[in-house]
């Protein structure tokens, strides 16, 4: 049918990673302050729409492919748990909110004076879980045999070869960093930023209970790191990355011959060629300074601009040391997107590329 | 201490009998899971194909038992049984005494025991004793006598006890011997029925323990089957072939037979039978454990492919041989192409492309035909010409296209120009593949209607490929040396010139039917071009100068010297010069070069070594021919024409096509399928691309630069298969040395020779093992047909036959044949290679042999007067002049006798004479010494002897063998018989038949004063005794 082809195209075009992590960005920052759908009604259809929109897709013979390949299906089930659990949490500080706007203690706190015993009341129902667990994990493994393929010959390597799941966030992150950037300095600095956490985030507010309006700025940002820089990039990887790391719709065929031309250039490539009509400068710190000035400004003076300007609350409720950490973390977090709309936009390689030491940013 | 229970109702935080029903719930769902768990693990496809064949095996198995049964179970067991009935009642008679010895039997037991007992003690205290005695006469001598005292009672007390027990022993055996004597009869009959229901019995007891009843159930169900379960997975491991990861060998395990039960069993031949439970075909050829190829070392993935260590029918990667099988797999076992598979199981019409591997160093492949038929397509079309095949290249096969060194003052240019536009349209079935207006250029033929773009494309396609074909022939025709065709006076006679192409054996190598399909592998008359149409290709006089002498134009060519005589030649000459081309050729248009397009491909060829304006004005100093002709030589090295024909400017160049050597072991993702949709296999992939070799450029935009080049061969669909079965044979060898066919020094010997045969197209005139002789079929008369070459190595002398070789004459040994042997011009290492390659062949001595020895004058006599009684003669002339005689029935003749002592071995004559129809089935030679009933051969002749019309030829034998008893021992004996008639033949080429070869004078004394060995003969070496053959 033409409509139904024309649905699909569309699809195809939107979900470019330009505009899916806009699209991402943007809905998410819409949808948590948007209350309708955080309400029951609004939870069934956002699952309407997202199990209809997967499931007609499953009727399209190249989204099926790659969609009912095993290692495949457990990200199918990571939307839709990782979908409740955020319309959970949501739903229940929407809630919270609305009992603290009227005077009521928030629903955690209405039995919390209350002691139980832990059996039954603990452990009877993790027993419970653990039962249904084990039983939805053997039919899983009886129906879904994990793929035995040949022995592992080093001149034949599959295309694509793909990090596992938990890692396809970061092996996008490298198509638009460089290696020891997105492979090693970002990653550490996820798990120091997430180790880091409890000793920034002074907010006294929303211990054992759900709240939004108490912790918007907290929430907000872990929801765009969580969400759209991990899970939609584990979306992204899984399913829109094909042969080559090309990007090809939902609904388009895995073509290994795709030819995508990568004209990509470095900031200092612009600024001496293109601007300032000059060969490039053979000595690393004079052809990169500008990008090492930008850098510099990102690094060291926006946080400081920042304390007198967007963020002089926060400012003021941290004291130094943990301000500086916290803004240089959000600002390494928010280097991906600026990367990415950097690369988007302007074909941007490298801020900064010294090949000398093998160090680009 | 027991805790108080606490105050009711406690306050929960769950509504706790809710909680129980889903805890009881999904308790209940988890059980019912895990069981299903366990029968999903347990249930395999095998077991139940086991059970099955369990089954089939029993029936058989029953069938097998009932018939032994019958044949066991006959009047003469009915006698055995009662007979048997009858000892037993004999020895209940004496039931007295059977009971009285056994219990003296019994009696003696215990007493045997205990005096073994003490006999065992005591000489272990003998031992010891012996021990202190020698101990104190070594260290301790004043206890020696004391120890000696002891040492002589203990060895008395063993002697006693020695005794002791002999005597109880002989008793036991008394009482056993009587026992045994009752019994004798009854055992003698028992072990006779035993011998004879043994087939039955076992047949029976098999068939009891094929059962599945409860003990087979339980020793195969879940849990237990850990202990010794019956149906089981087989696999035999093969380390010796390993597959190959790249940078690592892993041993082969095939599991084949955990399915395929019965594959290396005989039994199961039936063709009714289920096809995965039958017998492999040829056992004795393969997978038999008494073939070159037991299963237990060879097992089945290295010649078939597949995935060895697989277990179930998809895993192991079978493959359907078509969409009907495929579709009928896809319903009945959910089958579906396994993407990750690199080397599925052959399809079985290519199945034997697994031989190649370890036999590559072979020449034929008899016992494989279909691997035979394409590896005569790869070598006749001459693939490896513009593919390196590494083992083909070794064997220095001849280009297969005529050499174009002269070309010019042989065809015409139009002739030529025609002919590379569309070789078939000249001659249907030729060689020669067709390089232009192919699909990738003028499509008109494929599957899409041409549209206004494919119109286009069609049309520059078309003008490319015109100004292609005349660049080419400008080149070719430009750098043709210039050689004179020298005119021939008089005319031929036509119709004498078609009887002699028959009859001299042109037809050994050429047909001349311009109706014929091309076939490549049925028959051997195809190795030359065909004929037809030959006289609008070539002069007459050109023609005639050709067959005089081949060599003389072209010394590389492989068209041997018929050593025609000059009115033979003219008559073929004009023969052949009023075959035409079919109709149309000659009329062809001819293509224009369009003068644009002239310039792009030489502009193309310029830029690869100069810049764009420096190729501009290099091509600016050219004109239109030198542009062609430029063009031209850089065409052909574009398409690779130089793989095929020898071009002037040519010599050394590489060719141009993709290295096959391993072809059958690549990587399919490393073969292009373009935009066309086959099943991602080898072999689709191989037939695709043999079938239409610029398929793979349907829907791509390319300049003709970039183009496939790949000419279309014109394959049948069974040539098709044939040559897809060969590529697919070119594979890595994986395999350790001790289990490829290594060819010992004689089988090299042979498999050099065979290659020089096949070079030659030795069987398009004569049989050779047993298959060719292609020109036979088309002789009237088998008799005029070139002889059937069968033990010529251990029919002719070595030297003799490199003699011939080297230069047959006409009429030596068959005075009668019309038909010649061609002078081939062998060089001496192709000589060698024949003479051993025939030798080896009968096992014959090679290369010197003593000849033949002194002749006993009796034997020399009686041999001739037999050769005259058999009348030998009638059909062996035994000089020209015998051939010449009025009245001669030409059909009936045979070899001149007088070539026999410089041609034959010695020995080998009589043995012919004695057994002709072995040596020669079918030959025209009678049997005079028929098998009797007895299996051995005799001589009719002792028959003969008293008879009383043999009378005077019996006083006559008498007399030469000196009695008559002798006469008759000697006409009695085929050996004495034949030994005579060859001594006598012998003499006929030494001497003419006149007196027997005398033995020949002793060497002279040697200086040293040592007595010169004797020698019964002289040694026949490179020359041969009495002059040049």
């Amino acid at each position: 049918m033409f409509i139904v082809q024309f649905v699909k195209n569309a699809i195809d075009f939107l979900s470019a990673p330009q505009y899916l992590v806009t699209g991402a960005l943007i809905g998410l920052i819409l949808m948590i302050h948007w209350a309708p759908a955080w309400s029951k009604k609004g939870g069934l259809i956002l699952f309407a729409l997202v199990a209809g929109g997967i499931g007609l897709s499953y009727l399209d013979p190249n989204f099926n492919k790659v969609a009912t390949l095993p290692d495949n299906v457990p990200i199918v089930g990571m939307i839709f748990l990782v979908g409740f659990f955020f319309w959970f949490a949501m739903s229940q500080a929407y809630e919270n909110d609305r009992r603290i706007a009227e005077g009521r203690p928030p629903i955690e706190g209405e039995d919390a004076s209350q002691k139980v015993f832990s059996w039954p009341d603990l452990v009877y129902v993790e027993l419970i879980c653990l039962v249904v667990v084990m039983a939805v994990m053997i039919v899983w493994s009886i129906v879904l045999k994990a793929p035995l393929e040949e022995p592992a010959n080093p001149t034949d390597s599959p295309n694509p070869a793909k990090a596992p799941w938990y890692f396809l966030g970061l092996q996008e992150m490298l198509v638009y960093f460089d290696p020891w950037l997105a492979g090693v300095v970002l990653p550490s600095l996820i798990i120091v930023g997430l180790m880091a956490i409890p000793y920034i985030d002074t907010n006294p507010k929303g211990n054992g209970y759900f709240t939004f309006k108490e912790r918007r700025w907290e929430i907000t940002i872990f929801l765009v790191g969580f969400l759209v820089l991990w899970c939609v990039l584990i979306v992204l990887g899984t399913f829109l990355r094909g042969p080559n790391w090309n990007f090809f719709g939902p609904y388009e065929f895995w073509d290994i011959n795709k030819l995508v031309p990568l004209n990509n250039i470095n900031l200092s490539e612009i600024i001496w060629i293109k601007v300032f009509k000059r060969s490039l400068p053979n000595f690393w710190l004079i052809r990169e300074i500008f990008g090492l000035i930008l850098v510099g400004i990102y690094v060291a003076v926006l946080p400081l601009v920042f304390s007198k300007t967007l963020l002089r609350r926060f400012f003021e409720k941290m004291d130094m040391p943990r301000y500086l950490i916290g803004v240089s973390l959000g600002l390494m977090m928010m280097s991906l997107p600026i990367k990415m709309y950097l690369r988007w936009i302007f074909n941007l390689k490298y801020i900064v590329a010294i090949p000398e030491f093998a160090f680009n940013i | 201490m027991p805790r108080k229970p606490p105050a009711e109702p406690i306050d929960h935080h769950y509504d706790i009998p809710r909680l129980n029903r889903a805890f009881t719930w999904t308790a209940v769902v988890l059980t019912a899971v895990f069981i299903w768990m366990v029968i999903a693990d347990y249930r395999r496809d095998w077991k139940t194909i086991q059970r099955t064949f369990m089954r089939l095996d029993r029936d058989l198995t029953k069938k097998a038992a009932l018939a032994a049964h019958q044949k066991a179970i006959d009047k003469e067991h009915t006698r055995l049984v009662a007979d048997l009935r009858a000892s037993r009642a004999e020895i209940a008679q004496q039931a007295g005494n059977l009971s009285k010895a056994q219990a003296k039997l019994k009696a003696l037991d215990p007493q045997s025991y205990a005096a073994d007992q003490a006999y065992k003690f005591s000489k272990a205290a003998f031992d010891a004793a012996l021990y202190m005695y020698e101990d104190a006469l070594a260290n301790k001598p004043s206890a020696a006598p004391a120890a000696k005292k002891e040492l002589e009672a203990v060895r008395k007390e063993l002697q006693e006890r020695t005794v002791r027990l002999a005597q109880l022993k002989q008793q036991e055996a008394a009482a056993q011997t009587e026992i045994d004597l009752i019994n004798a009869r009854k055992k003698d009959i028992e072990t006779t029925i035993e011998k004879r229901t043994t087939e039955f019995r076992l047949a029976r007891s098999k068939w009891v323990g094929l059962k599945q009843d409860t003990l087979f159930e339980l020793r195969n169900s879940p849990i237990l089957d850990m202990v010794n379960p019956s149906l089981r997975i087989q696999q035999v491991q093969l380390p010796d072939h390993f597959i190959n990861v790249n940078f690592m060998q892993i041993p082969r395990v095939d599991r084949c037979t955990t399915c395929h039960v019965a594959a290396d069993r005989k039994g199961f031949e039936d063709p009714k039978i289920r096809e995965v439970y039958r017998s492999h075909p040829r056992m004795h050829r393969m997978v038999g454990s008494e073939s070159m190829h037991p299963a237990n070392s060879f097992g089945c993935t290295p010649c078939h492919g597949g995935r060895d260590r697989a277990t179930s029918f998809w895993s192991a990667g079978h493959s359907p041989e078509n969409d009907v099988q495929k579709a009928a797999w896809t319903k009945k076992y959910d089958w579906e192409f396994d993407r990750f598979n690199e080397n599925p199981v052959l399809p079985l019409k290519y199945a034997e492309a697994g031989c190649y591997r370890c036999h590559a160093k072979e020449t034929n492949f008899r016992e494989a035909p279909g691997l035979d038929a394409g590896m005569r397509i790869v070598e006749s079309l001459g693939c490896w010409g513009c593919h390196r095949i590494d083992g083909l290249e070794k064997q220095h096969i001849p280009k297969v296209g005529p050499s174009l060194e002269r070309v010019a003052a042989k065809v015409p240019r139009d002739w030529t120009t025609r002919w590379v536009m569309d070789p078939a349209s000249f001659r249907a079935n030729t060689r020669m593949p067709t390089f232009f207006y192919l699909e990738n250029f003028v499509d008109v033929s494929g599957p899409r209607k041409p549209d206004s773009a494919q119109q286009k494309m069609n049309e520059t396609g078309k003008i490319e490929n015109d100004t292609m074909i005349n660049a080419i022939v400008a080149y070719l025709y430009e750098r043709s040396r210039p050689v004179d065709v020298t005119p021939v006076s008089g005319r031929g006679d036509v119709a004498r010139g078609e009887k002699l192409i028959a009859e001299r054996g042109c037809f050994g190598c050429h047909e001349a039917d311009p109706k014929a399909q091309r076939d490549l592998t049925g028959t051997y008359r195809q190795f030359g071009p065909n004929l037809s149409g030959v006289g609008s290709k070539a002069s007459r006089d050109w023609i005639y100068q050709w067959i005089r002498d081949p060599k003389a134009w072209n010394p590389d060519t492989k068209m041997p010297n018929l050593r025609l005589t000059e009115s033979d030649a003219l008559d073929i000459a004009e023969y052949l010069s009023t075959l035409k081309a079919p109709e149309g050729f000659d009329g062809k248009t001819l293509p224009k070069t369009d003068e644009k397009v002239l310039e792009s491909i030489g502009l193309y060829f310029q830029m690869s070594t100069k810049t764009l304006f420096d190729a501009k004005a290099e091509l600016a100093k050219m004109d239109v021919h030198a542009k062609e002709v430029y063009a031209g030589r850089n065409l052909i090295a574009h398409y690779g024409c130089y793989a095929c024909h020898a071009i002037p400017g040519f010599e050394d160049a590489k060719p141009i096509g993709t290295e096959l050597t391993e072809e059958g072991s690549k990587a399919v993702h490393r073969l292009d399928f373009g935009f066309i949709h086959i099943p991602h296999t080898r072999h689709d992939w191989f037939r695709t691309k043999l079938h239409e070799p610029r398929i793979f450029d349907r829907d791509r935009a390319r300049g003709w630069e970039e183009k496939l080049r790949m000419p279309n061969f014109r394959l049948s669909p069974r040539e098709l298969d044939q040559a897809v079965t060969a590529v697919l044979g070119f594979q890595q060898l994986n395999a350790a040395p001790s289990v490829v066919k290594q060819l010992s020094p004689s089988e090299a010997a042979i498999e050099r020779g065979r290659r020089i045969v096949k070079d030659h197209n030795c069987q398009g005139c004569h049989v050779i093992e047993g298959f060719g002789g292609s020109f036979r079929s088309i002789v009237a008369d088998t008799s005029l047909a070139p002889p059937i070459i069968q033990g010529e190595g251990a029919k002719v002398q070595s030297d003799w036959l490199f003699g011939f070789l080297q230069a047959p004459k006409t009429g030596e040994i068959r005075p009668w044949l019309e038909v010649h042997m061609p002078t081939f011009g062998f060089t001496d290492a192709e000589l060698n290679d024949l003479t051993h390659y025939f030798a080896s062949l009968d096992r014959a001595q090679y290369p010197f042999l003593v000849a033949g020895g002194a002749e006993n004058p009796a034997s020399w006599a009686a041999g001739k007067k037999v050769f005259e009684l058999l009348k030998c003669a009638q059909c062996h002339p035994r000089s020209i002049e015998d051939f010449n005689r009025p009245g001669v029935d030409r059909a009936s003749l045979a070899p001149n006798l007088q070539m026999a002592a410089k041609r034959l071995r010695h020995d080998w004559i009589a043995d012919w004479i004695r057994r002709p129809d072995e040596w020669m089935p079918g030959t025209r030679m009678p049997t005079n010494f028929p098998k009797g009933d007895d299996g051995h051969r005799f001589s009719p002749l002792g028959q003969l002897f008293d008879a009383p019309s043999f009378a005077s030829d019996r006083a006559e034998f008498a007399r030469i063998l000196g009695g008559d008893a002798q006469a008759k021992a000697f006409l009695s004996s085929p050996e004495a018989v034949t030994r005579a008639l060859g001594g006598y033949v012998w003499s006929i080429g030494v001497n003419g038949g006149t007196a027997p070869v005398e033995k020949p004078p002793a060497p002279a004394q040697s200086a040293s004063g040592f007595a010169a060995p004797s020698s019964a003969g002289r040694v026949t070496g490179g020359g041969s005794p009495g002059g040049a053959p």
